[in-house]
């Protein structure tokens, strides 16, 4: 592996000088994890009810700190990047609970029904990696409803982790103006693009070599930009996916299961991004080929959701590109 | 990095030249040291150690390490799983890791299933190379943290390597110019507690890492290891850790995170979402908490990145 692009972002060779320049600041920026809003989970394990019970919501809350009114408004905003979630009794791999993530300060839902938890969430080792980073600014939050699939009550740990910017701290200037402005293009960001989730409208439960299709509906209000594709299942099964209108086919005919799709720790990854535009929807053909009675299946489609007129999709990705913060 | 492919400005693509004088080398120590034997640990808390194990680079060739890969011929895991190596620059004299590192947070190595789908070789590399000039060396010593008995363990280095008769190619030369340059400053470093870190059951402990005066890190990876017996408890995440950052002493969390969603290990580590760029003469503070409440846990936690030697 050649790693010197990231390294030169922070140690960076001085040909003329012949020395090392250090281009990173660590008082404006440190890895994090975010844990469950602590007023309310102190311990950071929740429980999730056995199934069929009801699960009270749970959040994550980004705090706000500042000095002397240095943080330009933003405070102490995360940019999220991973998720992570184990299971206290059987770790990631054994987590059987779907869940449905929305924002509550912008009032934006991240996926159009409940995903499986492990098409979403990694662990240390494969986080889920978020295509489309996700800026938590300071004094909001992102509601969870998690509900069990199967089985008796669980406690889980769920983190958010991410860069942490703190753009307060007053010196270096020249490393705060330059957070302070990166921090600007993320809020010109949000206003268009967030991350996205796309599932099935409805539960996929097959029996034994069942056929059947289901529709994943993309919105009115954005375009969705789809990057990798995750599921889960009890057992092996078919696949195709149709994009209704214009007849567009992903494949010449059914994959199974077994050699095309990861859950988040390992996704499958578009060799090219697929845009669908709003209002558009995806017609999932799926056959069962496991001998199990039910098989349920959790197809999940991680991608970005764009909003704007179609045509002005290449541009708004372009145009609100951040770069890098520093 | 070498560029295969050369774009002229005029769209047409030429193969590199350069690529063609760089080869690939493996450096292991020598025959009659190989595997390395690291005597059972005296008594525990104690190391047994190893002779120093030096690596040499060819006499008529620049060589470029990235990759390090091990494997335990020993294979009782109250063994492996204690064995330590400090590496050691001895052209520059440095060390690359402020106390020695488990060598299973230092060699990749090959993985059976279910680790991973298919048996695949998953070498450690390192987030900067090592360049040496002909026959300069690395040192490696073992350290055995077991009381059980002698460790077995044999490694290699990759890379690739330049012989003589390139060097003086233009495409070649300002390679090894760059490269001779760099490695006064930057090198791979891997860094742990001060100390080693053992907490009671049920107990919580804290932790320093301190940076020293003459490096500034940039960290990436995160690994960790425990070793307890404990049967009680949370015996699937075993510990939770919270980090403080030297100098700011600002928290990396809002609470204590759990062991599987803070590090991972030699060959799955967890990259950090972003650097964690450390000062010169830093001090991290980590509280370890262990989930086991029969018995002790040996926590082992382990950062690798690039180090920048400015003293």
């Amino acid at each position: 592996m050649d790693y010197s692009k990231l390294i030169s972002k922070v140690f960076e060779y001085d040909r003329v000088t012949k020395r090392i320049v250090t281009r990173r600041n660590n008082r404006y920026v440190l890895p994090a994890w975010l844990m469950f809003d602590t007023s309310d989970v102190p311990t950071g394990v929740f429980t999730v009810a056995a199934a069929g019970a009801a699960t009270r919501p749970v959040g994550w809350k980004q705090p706000f700190t500042s000095l002397n009114g240095l943080d330009a408004g933003f405070g102490q905003p995360l940019e999220v990047k991973y998720l992570l979630l184990s299971d206290s009794s059987v770790g990631l791999s054994g987590a059987n609970y779907e869940v449905s993530l929305f924002e509550m300060g912008m009032t934006r839902r991240f996926m159009n029904r409940a995903c499986h938890v492990r098409t979403i969430f990694g662990d240390a080792k494969y986080p889920g990696r978020l295509k489309e980073s996700f800026m938590f600014w300071s004094q909001h939050q992102v509601q969870a409803q998690f509900n069990a699939i199967t089985g008796g009550a669980r406690n889980l740990r769920a983190y958010l982790a991410g860069a942490q910017y703190y753009p307060w701290v007053p010196q270096p200037k020249e490393s705060r103006d330059k957070v302070v402005e990166y921090l600007g293009k993320w809020k010109k960001r949000q206003e268009s693009v967030w991350p996205f989730w796309l599932t099935t409208e409805v539960p996929v439960t097959l029996a034994a070599g069942q056929e059947a299709s289901f529709q994943m509906l993309v919105g009115q209000d954005a375009h969705f930009l789809a990057s990798s594709v995750t599921a889960v299942s009890d057992g092996n099964f078919e696949w195709d996916l149709l994009e209704v209108k214009t007849g567009q086919q992903l494949s010449s005919g059914r994959i199974t299961f077994n050699n095309s799709l990861g859950d988040a720790r390992l996704p499958y990854v578009l060799p090219v991004p697929y845009l669908v535009p709003a209002g558009f929807r995806l017609r999932l053909t799926v056959k069962s080929l496991s001998g199990l009675a039910t098989n349920r299946i959790f197809f999940t489609i991680q991608g970005r959701r764009i909003n704007g007129p179609l045509v002005d999709v290449p541009r708004i990705l372009c145009n609100t590109d951040v770069g890098e913060p520093q | 990095m070498i560029k295969r492919f050369i774009r002229k400005r005029n769209g047409d693509v030429y193969l590199n030249d350069a690529i063609r004088y760089f080869k690939t080398i493996f450096l292991v120590p020598d025959q009659l040291q190989n595997p390395i034997i690291t005597p059972a640990a005296p008594v525990a808390g104690q190391f047994g150690q190893s002779p120093p194990v030096i690596i040499e680079a060819p006499a008529d060739a620049l060589t470029q390490v990235s990759r390090f890969i091990g494997e335990h011929v020993t294979v009782d895991p109250l063994i492996t799983q204690r064995l330590a190596v400090q590496v050691y620059d001895t052209v520059y004299r440095r060390n690359l890791m402020n106390r020695p590192i488990l060598v299973d947070h230092v060699f990749g190595q090959r993985l059976v299933p279910p680790d991973v789908i298919v048996t695949d070789l998953l070498p450690f590399s390192t987030l900067t190379s090592l360049f040496f000039d002909p026959q300069q060396t690395l040192q490696f010593q073992f350290f055995n943290g077991s009381v059980v008995g002698p460790s077995s363990f044999r490694f290699s280095l990759e890379g690739r390597k330049v012989e003589s008769p390139a060097w003086a190619k233009p495409e070649v030369k300002d390679w090894i110019e760059v490269q001779r340059e760099k490695k006064k400053w930057l090198y791979p470093f891997w860094l742990t507690t001060d100390a080693p870190v053992v907490v009671p059951a049920g107990g919580s402990v804290d932790a320093f890492i301190t940076v020293t005066k003459d490096i500034e890190l940039a960290l990436y990876k995160g690994m960790e290891r425990f070793i307890s017996t404990g049967a009680a408890g949370d015996t699937l995440e075993t510990f939770t850790v919270e980090l403080f950052d030297g100098q700011t002493e600002r928290p990396l969390q809002n609470v204590p995170i759990a062991r599987t969603s803070f590090a991972g290990n030699a060959n799955f580590a967890y990259w950090q979402p972003t650097v964690w760029y450390l000062e010169p003469n830093s001090l991290i503070r980590a509280r370890f908490k262990n989930l086991l409440t029969d018995q002790p846990n040996a926590i082992f936690p382990t950062w690798h990145g690039v180090a920048n030697f400015v003293g």
